[in-house]
């Protein structure tokens, strides 16, 4: 099989990720956090250096780093954990709708009312377009790093220190860039980062984490058992327990530290030059043939990460994709969650079909993608 | 003399375990109620404790004995 849905969910794991998992579902299985006793102890010591391994990559504090089950829960946990009545928030025009949606439930609900800023490949223009809409009642911004969909690059680091500039919460989410793209909480301006597990950090399914500053103080979106404070009904209001009531998936927190390692052994520039180069390869190759429709310019370093999504002849994405499917080739059709990307990219029509590749794609599994292509 | 810092969270348990660790002290980590986990470290004065304030690791009392 030919897997160029990396997007979706990397594809295959390291082996060293399957090992972590097996091992902690043998020697952690003890609820970290709760027991005195050493075997929880321990564990709670191998969560624990999950999240420096996270903090080393990224620069936030280790005890800021809260694990959730994937991204979307920690971008619910830190929009509607940030917003109150009468509240105006700012998203992106290309938003996924793990952040789309959150923030059109709270505007039916009457709680906020919120503005979409216009991406621009004019990195200028795209700060620009979120200035123009910041209101008093602006406390929010909120946008990706990179396009699900188009792989379209957002400037976050100015984005960020315009949010600063006014007082505003900046809340990035990493889907398509942790582990692909260098991100740094101080350096790129993040207050809060929203990152998948399983994704370019090579982590199993089902792990994902919230990251905030120091001076970030979230209100809990979800309250249970932290183990601490027990006789209180009150939620604790310190990261990362206020973050992550109920039992922790260790094996999968594990399996996402070796994951992490995998990725800082690699080097993520090295990564991202690697799938660059898968890209552009296809996107030459696409561009010579007539009955190819693209949406983006030629993938670079500055404007793009390693997504890539066309059509062919008059095809409906999804035909596409169930031809390249008989020949074993996994590509993603339709609409990708992702409703405001192609609405502004106008492809409502038909969606696009979407090729991303991983640290472990070769030129020889591109080569066999798009002679398969000029056979439809 | 043993000094039973309370720290709350396993988290903060942690984190106070490696700064003392930094510091030259060894400690260990238990459970323990102004619940949670607490550190257990010898040390003839309540140095352990000032080195962790330092350090901004919430500390919820301390018990001597």
């Amino acid at each position: 099989m030919i897997y160029l849905d990396n997007s979706a969910t990397t594809n295959p794991k390291p082996h060293s990720v399957k090992s972590a998992v097996n091992r902690a579902m043998e020697r952690f299985s003890f609820n970290s956090g709760r027991g005195g006793y050493r075997q929880s102890v321990d564990t709670a010591g191998r969560i624990f250096s999950v999240r420096e391994r996270i903090s080393d990559m990224f620069g936030f504090e280790p005890q800021n780093i809260a694990f959730t089950n994937n991204c979307t829960t920690a971008l619910n946990y830190a929009i509607k954990g940030s917003v109150k009545k009468g509240d105006h928030v700012i998203i992106s025009s290309l938003e996924h709708n793990a952040c789309a949606r959150p923030v059109y439930a709270l505007a039916q609900r009457g709680i906020i009312t919120y503005d979409t800023a216009e991406f621009s490949y004019d990195k200028e223009k795209t700060v620009d377009n979120f200035k123009a809409l910041i209101k008093p009642q602006t406390t929010l911004i909120v946008c990706m790093h990179a396009s699900n969909v188009f792989g379209c690059l957002f400037p976050i680091k100015e984005i960020g220190a315009l949010a600063r500039q006014y007082g505003i919460r900046f809340v990035t989410d990493a889907a398509q860039t942790a582990g692909v793209i260098p991100i740094n909480a101080d350096n790129d301006n993040v207050d809060i980062m929203c990152a998948p597990g399983h994704k370019g950090l090579y982590g199993p399914m089902g792990t994902g984490f919230l990251a905030v500053q120091n001076s970030v103080s979230l209100r809990s979106i979800l309250e249970g058992g932290t183990g601490t404070s027990s006789l209180s009904l009150e939620q604790p209001e310190e990261m990362p327990e206020s973050m992550e009531s109920g039992t922790l998936n260790n094996s999968g927190i594990i399996g996402l530290g070796a994951g992490v390692d995998f990725v800082s052994q690699k080097g993520i520039d090295n990564i991202y030059s690697h799938e660059l180069k898968m890209v552009q390869s296809i996107y030459k190759e696409l561009e010579k043939m007539p009955k190819v429709k693209l949406y983006t310019p030629y993938p670079t370093k500055n404007n793009c990460a390693p997504i890539l999504s066309f059509n062919y002849a008059d095809y409906s994405s999804e035909k596409t994709a169930s031809l390249l499917a008989k020949q074993n080739i996994a590509v993603r059709s339709g609409y990708h969650c992702s409703m405001l990307a192609h609405l502004f990219f106008s492809t409502l029509d038909r969606g696009t079909v979407r090729i991303s590749p991983s640290a472990f794609t070769t030129f020889n599994e591109c080569e066999i993608f798009m002679k398969n292509l000029k056979k439809l | 003399m043993s000094l039973y810092i309370k720290v709350g969270s396993i988290t903060n348990a942690q984190r106070a375990q490696k700064v003392l660790k930094k510091n030259g002290y060894r400690s260990s980590v238990r459970r323990n109620p102004n619940c949670g986990y607490m550190i257990v470290v010898d040390s003839s004065s309540d140095d352990p404790v000032n080195i962790l304030k330092n350090h901004h690791v919430e500390i919820r009392g301390v018990d001597r004995s």
